[in-house]
């Protein structure tokens, strides 16, 4: 324990004499270790985000918009209806569909307690195409639809905003000064990254349209879902084909909505994760073999530096196990230093890598414990590979010729 | 302590054999000064460094203190090295990166079970390099001391594990006369201590401190 101790000393003492040549040789480990910590935290982000979409918006689901994105704004949109809805329903494959005016209000209860939250105006049938489970009460159902009753689902981060820990049900909320009574309580899933479906209130779209501010008779969006994966191309189609039909267009002319369809987006974002996996991934191995190769090349160098100390250290009794470790001590200075540095590294990547992933999507990679506790393994790994020939090397030295060597 | 009989050794330069010990018997008491003499290039230091068990016969044998020291196995020859023999060199051959008190510490650092805890071995180092006259020199690297110093700090790191034999190869070769007669008087001392000492010298004044002399003739013993 002493010598590894006074060997360790050593050994960053002469790493710290040569700051330039250790910086060099650590680079490669930085690098690698950096791309590697980037990689996963970043692609286990990725990960999560989109099981996350998965479970809260479900797989098979398709989203129509009115409009074209080049057209303007959604809700100045006046191309889909209720009848478009009932329309959609009849093709072969759709499981469910519900309009969607959707916007973001504060909600108000008696007191002052307040609570910014989305507002989703949707047919009870959101249920069929959203996991949104009720934990208490009920959700609203299609006769309230009809006569725009003023009932809301709180998500339950609302219902805490609002209430604290008292019962929300059966109590008057107020939407843009529409009051309206609570009827039900979404179970919690959690903050989904940009969109919280505990921070929500649920009513029926008939009263969204009708009696909130600003008052409209044209649907902004309508979500379908279908009842297979598989379904989905042929229900766009359909689609299409429906809509343009209902809404009398011609050959040429373009839609006048847009459907985007959640799984492509999702299978676009899994393409792009493993795309960046798969280029960080050759990047930290090109790095890591280059660095490891780098570094036997300075430890062979310096074996050859210190036969002199080498042929000393075995005439004071030193034996082969004793400057095996040694060396092998100094690599793993050098490649474990770079392992932390890497960390550093990989950890600014991350951020960097969210930051421009934020523009689309709310990403949020956290640094983990196993990602360090693997900089710590890769670089021991590296120090052991690479430091393992030029130990031997220095072990194997023979002291009359290393004691000769002027 | 010492006996050797019939010990050669022949080094291979390329196709050209170089027979640098030709068969050399000799007996060293314990306690005893010797000096070992001899021409350039006639085996002296091929000599010391068979006696130091850093190098191994190609024949004949050698007895270290009763036990034949030929079929021991590299570790165990580290280990008599460590805890046996004292080394002195030309050229000092100390650590440049390390201090003084370091550098006279590390024998202590092979030591197997690292017995002695920090704290002992760097007070037991300490003492000795007091005992060399450096005292108010612990914290100083080689390139900050003068040949003489250095050559005391090899002293003290060749005496820090207490070894019955020293083996010294000219160690005052690189040191004015003043200084070298200095050096002498330490190595003299360890051997009032009972230690037996070796010395290889060119230098008559030098020898002329020893007790014994034994001189080396084209890879044999002259006398
Ligand atoms: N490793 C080696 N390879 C080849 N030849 C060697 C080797 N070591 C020593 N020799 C040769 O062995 C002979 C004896 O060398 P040694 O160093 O023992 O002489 P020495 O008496 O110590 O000389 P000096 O007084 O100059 O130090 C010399 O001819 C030398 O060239
Ligand atoms: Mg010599």
């Amino acid at each position: 324990m002493r010598f590894v101790i006074a060997t360790l000393k050593m050994a960053v003492g002469s790493l710290a004499l040569n700051k330039l040549r250790s910086l060099l040789s650590m680079l490669g480990v930085i690098i690698g270790v950096g791309a590697v910590i980037a990689m996963l935290s970043l692609g286990s982000a990725f990960g999560d985000y989109i099981s996350s979409q998965i479970t809260v918006l479900g797989t098979n689901v398709l989203f129509v918009r009115a409009g074209q994105f080049q057209h303007g704004p959604l809700n100045t949109m006046q191309t889909l209806t209720v009848e478009d809805c009932e329309a959609i329903m009849e093709i072969p494959g759709v499981r469910a569909v519900t309009p969607l005016a959707s916007t973001s209000a504060t909600l108000k209860a008696g007191g002052n307690a307040t609570n910014t939250a989305m507002i989703w105006g949707v047919a009870p049938s959101l249920g069929e195409i959203q996991d949104c489970q009720i934990q208490r009460g009920r959700m609203f159902n299609d006769a309230e639809v009809r006569r725009q009753a003023r009932v809301a689902v709180l998500g339950p981060k609302s219902a805490q905003d609002l209430f604290g820990d008292a019962e929300p049900i059966s109590q008057s909320i107020r939407i843009r000064g529409v009051s309206f009574e609570v009827i039900g309580l979404t179970k919690a899933v959690g903050d989904q990254g940009g969109f919280n479906p505990d921070d929500r209130a649920i009513i029926p779209y008939t009263t969204c349209m009708k009696q909130l501010p600003p008052r409209r008779d044209f649907l902004p969006m309508i979500m379908v879902s279908t009842f297979d994966k598989a379904d989905l191309p042929t229900v766009t189609a359909g689609m299409t084909d429906t809509l343009r039909h209902r809404h009398h267009m011609h050959t040429q002319t373009d839609d006048d909505f847009s459907i985007r369809n959640m799984a492509e987006i999702l299978d676009t974002f899994q393409a792009v994760s493993l795309g960046l996996t798969m280029f960080l991934g050759t990047v930290a191995g090109i790095s890591l073999i280059v660095g490891g190769i780098g570094i036997m090349n300075i430890m062979l160098a310096t074996v050859a530096e210190r036969t002199r100390e080498i042929g000393t250290r075995k005439a004071i009794g030193a034996k082969e196990r004793d400057i095996m470790s040694q060396f092998l001590i100094e690599a793993l200075v050098i490649t474990l230093g770079g392992g932390v540095v890497g960390l550093a590294l990989g950890w600014g990547l991350m951020e960097v890598g969210a930051g421009i992933v934020r523009r689309w999507l709310t990403l949020d990679p956290t640094l983990q414990w196993w990602s360090v506790a693997l900089s710590v393994v890769i670089s021991t790994l590296v120090g052991l590979c690479s430091g393992l020939y030029p130990a031997w090397r220095a072990s194997r030295l023979d002291p009359i010729v290393a004691l000769r060597c002027d | 302590m010492i006996s050797l009989t019939e010990i050669t050794k022949t080094y291979q330069l390329g196709s050209q054999e170089v027979r640098a010990l030709r068969g050399v018997s000799l007996e060293i008491q314990t306690g005893e000064m010797v000096a070992v003499v001899g021409h350039s290039g006639s085996g002296k230091s091929t000599l010391m460094h068979i006696l130091g068990c850093l190098d191994s016969p190609d024949s004949g044998s050698y007895r270290l203190e009763g036990q034949d020291v030929s079929g021991l196995s590299k570790n165990r020859l580290a280990e008599v090295r460590n805890r046996r023999i004292g080394f002195v060199f030309q050229s000092f051959n100390l650590l440049p990166r390390l201090t003084a008190l370091e550098n006279v510490e590390l024998p202590l650092l092979y030591r197997p079970g690292g017995a002695e805890s920090n704290a002992a071995a760097r007070g037991h180092a300490r003492q000795v390099l007091e005992r060399v006259g450096l005292a108010q020199r612990l914290d100083h690297r080689p390139n900050q001391l003068s040949g003489g110093q250095n050559q005391r700090v090899a002293i003290a790191r060749a005496m820090v594990t207490d070894p019955a034999i020293v083996l010294a190869d000219e160690p005052t070769g690189n040191l004015d006369s003043a200084t070298g007669v200095e050096i002498m008087k330490l190595l003299l001392d360890l051997n009032a201590e009972g230690r037996t000492v070796l010395i290889v010298t060119h230098e008559p004044d030098i020898a002329a401190m020893c007790r014994r002399h034994i001189r080396i003739h084209d890879g044999r013993v002259a006398s």
